[in-house]
């Protein structure tokens, strides 16, 4: 009994076959699998599996069809010779792949390390990622703050009213806020950067000196009262508050502080000790100027009577003229004490001031242009007629212009304006010489009766004031702006005041 | 200076080994026909062992929860068999006398009688491909299984 070989031999053909094509198929399928997820090792371990398999398949079934083939074309002899090298080729073979099937284990335990450490970054990376975020939200909200904080102090720097600065320890300026721009009259909002706070605003170096000495020594100054002039010239009294900023071990950086403009106020503040002292002055005057008259009013009238008795040749006739002329002066100066403490009456009608300043400046202009001063009228041609003693303002323009002439040393202009000043209700009229000034220092007296500059017995030192006394009764203003060396501005503001007729037209 | 002593002892143990050596092979002869077969099924020895290694961590380490791997722990087990198989053939094949072989090339036969199972048990080890295409086959389904699953996870 026998078995028939050709089912063995048909199902090696057949499985050789289906060997080499399934190994193909394997390792394109763990080559796929590869190409999914290239970083994963496993992968690439079954990539060589199959590799491994796919050598092992093609050396022994291609032996396998190879040994078929020579058997059925009766060439055994052939394949005698073939067979040793084959059969060697597979042992090769199935050790190669036994080899890379060997490397699993180790293969997966660089797998699950991979793994591990994938898990610990990604974990590691989460919480970074959290923690950035909540580091960008804590970010977020300090800046938020910060940033409400810093617009906060900006606005108050920025709005303030009073000068405020920051400034290094040499003076010179870091930052300045508008206000500060504005009182020194600096050209821009970056004018600042450059210059010198103690240096360039201070007219006296001596004065800035000691300022910076005492903030050093001190580490601040508490409402120190002085003197800021600006570039063009201008002066403001401030209160200088400072205090020496200092960094963390001590060591100090500059100064900051905050500059009060207080120059109106200690305008208003002299001009009402001025006014104060005037009319203390004035019911002085006025007491004294009663007391006087009546005596003097006796003397004056005996002596003339005595004058008109006693012949005209006797001896004592020139004594008594004497007489008579000193009461006579006596009476002038008490009648002009009077006028100052505006204890004389006033006839007020309707008075057209430019046309008072004209008839004024004919009487003075001949006079004037003998000393080679020249009068310049801007007389503004809408002002309206105001209830005034116009004998009285023509004093006033009378002694303003007089005065203006005696200031001026040689050739010179006196310029006389007039202004309708609608939005105030009130006339204003400017008398500006081109003399020599009024220093700073003699300023505030000028208005004092018996004030004067004038050599003794050439002036009685009542002119201004009785202007004062005057423009004061017309319920006006009289001040006086000097820069020595470049002359005087006297200025008379008097309100308007409509006449019963003129409100009636 | 130790390394030098090494050398020098070396060298004159080679010398003394040299002079009192009767004989000495530079190769060992390797003509023995029966040397290529056990190298054979060595070869299939240590495959089928680095495969039960394989099969044993695929276990251990719970990949076979996943299809795929199964289907790769199943292909290791029929290749296991497949190599039993094989070593089994390989050693019947010697045991079988070339007189049992009956026939012309293109339609031979093998004797069997019922003194023998041997020749019975050579035939089927011989169609051993109805172990290792369905090795490959599972081979292929588990690739197939774990690509299928890998695009899952990715998608």
């Amino acid at each position: 009994m026998s078995l028939p070989l050709s089912l063995v031999e048909t199902v090696d053909m057949a499985g050789s076959a289906a060997m080499i094509l399934l190994s193909l198929l394997a390792v394109y399928q763990a080559l796929t699998l590869r190409r999914k997820d290239p970083q994963n090792i496993m992968w690439t371990y079954l990539v060589w599996f199959c590799s491994g398999l796919l050598v092992f398949a093609f050396s022994r079934s291609l032996g396998h069809i190879v040994k078929h083939l020579l058997l059925s074309a009766n060439q055994g002899r052939v394949w005698a010779l073939i067979k040793p090298v084959s059969g060697s080729l597979n042992t090769i073979t199935f050790v190669i792949a036994g080899a890379i099937t060997l490397f699993f284990s180790r293969v997966y335990r660089i797998y699950q390390r991979m793994l591990l450490d994938k898990e610990t970054i990604e974990k590691a990376h989460r919480e970074i990622a959290e923690l950035n975020i909540d580091l960008e939200k804590k970010v977020q909200v300090r800046t938020r703050e910060l940033s409400a904080s810093e617009e906060k102090y900006r606005r108050v720097f920025e709005k303030s009213k009073d000068m405020l600065f920051i400034c290094d320890l040499q003076g010179t300026i870091l930052d300045m806020n508008p206000s500060g721009i504005e009182i020194l009259e600096l050209e821009g909002p970056d004018d600042f950067l450059g210059r010198n706070l103690f240096q360039d605003f201070f007219p006296e170096v001596e004065t800035a000196e000691a300022l910076k000495k005492e903030l050093k020594e001190k580490g601040f100054l508490k409402d120190a009262e002085l003197i800021l002039q600006t570039p063009k010239g201008k002066r403001h009294t401030v209160l200088f508050s400072g205090t020496m900023t200092q960094r963390e071990d001590g060591r100090p950086v500059g100064f900051e502080g905050i500059v009060k403009d207080i120059t109106v106020r200690k305008e208003m503040e002299s001009q009402l000790m001025q006014t104060d002292k005037l009319a203390s002055l004035g019911q002085l005057s006025a007491g004294l100027a009663h007391e006087i008259n009546n005596p003097l009013g006796l003397v004056l009238g005996y002596t003339r009577l005595v004058l008109k008795e006693t012949d005209p040749s006797a001896p004592s006739i020139p004594d008594l003229k004497v007489i008579e002329k000193h009461a006579l002066n006596c009476k002038k100066i008490v009648e002009q004490l009077l006028k100052f403490s505006r204890a004389t009456s006033t006839t007020k009608s309707a008075v057209d001031l430019n046309q008072l300043i004209r008839e004024v400046i004919t009487v003075v202009e001949h006079k004037f242009s003998m000393e080679k001063v020249r009068i310049d009228t801007r007389l503004s041609p809408d002002l309206p007629m105001t209830m005034a003693d116009g004998d009285k303002i023509s004093q006033v323009l009378m002694n303003i212009l007089i005065n203006a002439c005696q200031a001026i040393e040689g050739a010179g202009v006196i310029n006389v304006s007039s202004l309708w000043k609608r939005e105030d209700s009130l006339i204003r009229i400017t008398i500006e010489d081109t003399g020599g000034g009024i220093p700073p220092e003699i300023l505030p007296k000028i208005f004092d009766p018996f004030f004067t500059t004038k050599p003794v017995g050439m002036g009685t030192g009542l002119g201004l004031a009785v202007s004062y006394g005057i423009i004061k009764d017309h319920s006006g203003r009289i001040r006086v702006e000097s820069t020595p060396g470049q002359g005087s501005r006297f200025i008379v503001e008097l309100p308007l005041i409509e006449s019963a007729e003129t409100e009636a037209g | 200076m130790k390394a030098k002593k090494i050398f020098q002892v070396f060298s004159l143990a080679l010398v003394l080994l040299g002079y009192f050596s009767e004989k000495a092979f530079g190769l060992q002869s390797h003509a023995i026909p029966a040397e290529g077969q056990y190298s054979h099924q060595i070869g299939h020895l240590f495959f089928l062992l680095s495969l039960v290694v394989f099969a044993f961590w695929l276990q251990k380490t719970r990949l076979v929860k996943l299809t795929g791997w199964r289907f790769i722990q199943w292909s290791c087990f029929l290749f296991i068999l497949w190599n039993m198989d094989a070593i089994a053939g390989h050693e019947v094949e010697l045991w079988l006398s070339e007189s049992l072989f009956i026939g012309p090339p293109s339609a031979r036969r093998l004797l069997v009688d019922n003194r023998s199972l041997l020749p019975y048990f050579y035939y089927f080890l011989k169609m051993d491909h109805l172990l290792c295409v369905p090795a490959m086959v599972l081979l292929c389904l588990g690739l197939k299984k774990l690509a299928s699953d890998s695009s899952g996870e990715s998608s």
